[in-house]
């Protein structure tokens, strides 16, 4: 079913009915009628170091999970809160987001707490911190690092708005490294020193920066190949990108 | 050394936030980081919310929910008609591609469906 095979009432009503029964094959219709839009979404920002597949695949989560959280109580328009939502996640997935949507003080600022902690452990130990090392680094309970966690529905979308191909305003720094290192593998580059510095990862990291430098091949084919979830990919990828980028400029 | 943790449920929608709570929570202790939590999150949802649609589409009234839990992984697995186990299940192509998405594997043998997921600093 597509988006406009419904009208917005019929839309309306379907997210009350789903808010209440949580049916997947509501949930599934609602995703499906609004698959275009989040597809747009993502689309503005193209050309940056992922491929269209994989930034659809980001937009299509952050989709499900805007779908879930939304409250057709709450007055405001389903494609307003998806549309945060999704930009949001595609920011994050870019390293920079903060907050940009009202929530309830304590929860935004136990979020923020918990986002700000999170980026720095992030920075300082050049890996995706855990529950335990943000309770540690924050001295909360861990439970209220979860409860941080769970209002991550609304990441802010500030500097997002400047589409791909504004050169004007460049993307975030380490968009922008990911980006450099992606367009200038094929040519700029010495092929000697990157192959010195890809002979520094580790296998698994060497294998997935060939697959997708090299082979081109989408983080989604490579999580097929690897047997790791694309999300997985992503990481890997970016931890190995920075590992290179590092042993250049030591 | 695997741990096994099982819950049985009824098969009811309102119970999905249960094992969703309960895999977070495993996930945590056994150090995961937060964006493999979110995805374990997501893909606890999908699984569980498959297993009680097809439960319900089989009229049995109770799941089951085992969790593996070893170092490094997770494994999930949803028996949503105990009593048969060869009844199969269809997912629908956006639940595969959730799956696909999150999940470091996933599948679906007669009433169980399975999914794994690697804490992101462990081999594969």
């Amino acid at each position: 079913m597509r988006e406009s095979e419904l009208s917005p009432a019929e839309i309306e009503t379907l997210f009350k009915t789903y808010h209440e029964t949580r049916s997947r094959k509501d949930r599934n219709i609602l995703v499906e009628a609004h698959i275009g839009f989040a597809r747009f979404i993502a689309n503005r920002y193209r050309n940056r170091s992922v491929t269209n597949d994989d930034l659809h695949q980001i937009a299509l989560l952050a989709l499900v999970k805007a779908v879930d959280r939304f409250d057709p109580g709450n007055g405001a328009a389903f494609t307003s809160f998806a549309g945060r939502t999704i930009e949001g996640e595609i920011k994050r997935y870019f390293r920079d987001s903060t907050w940009s949507v009202r929530v309830p003080r304590s929860a935004q600022e136990l979020h923020l707490a918990v986002r700000r902690g999170q980026d720095e452990l992030a920075t300082k130990l050049d890996r995706s911190p855990t529950v335990n090392d943000i309770a540690r680094h924050l001295e909360i309970d861990r439970g209220d690092v979860l409860r941080g966690l769970a209002a991550s529905a609304a990441f802010s979308t500030t500097s997002l708005d400047r589409s791909a191909n504004d050169s004007n305003h460049p993307a975030p720094d380490r968009t922008a490294a990911l980006s450099s290192t992606d367009t200038n593998l094929d040519g700029t580059v010495d092929r000697v020193l990157v192959e010195s510095l890809l002979t520094s990862l580790g296998d698994r990291d060497r294998q997935i920066i060939e697959l997708r430098f090299l082979d081109e091949l989408s983080q989604g084919d490579i999580a097929q190949q690897v047997g790791v979830s694309q999300m997985h990919v992503s990481r890997l990828l970016r931890r190995a990108l920075e590992s290179m980028r590092n042993q250049l400029t030591r | 050394m695997t741990d096994r943790i099982t819950l049985e449920l009824p098969a009811l929608t309102r119970y999905i936030s249960t094992v969703r709570l309960a895999a977070v929570g495993i996930a945590a202790e056994l150090d995961f980081d937060t964006d493999a939590i979110e995805e374990l999150r997501m893909g606890a949802n999908e699984l569980i919310a498959l297993a009680i649609e097809a439960a319900e589409a089989d009229g049995v009234e109770r799941v089951q929910v085992t969790f593996l839990v070893e170092a490094g992984s997770i494994e999930i697995m949803c028996i949503f008609n105990p009593a048969s186990p060869d009844a199969g299940v269809q997912i629908d192509p956006l639940a595969e591609q959730i799956l696909h998405a999150v999940a470091d594997d996933f599948s679906v043998e007669g009433s169980t469906i399975r999914l794994l997921k690697r804490r992101t600093n462990a081999r594969v």
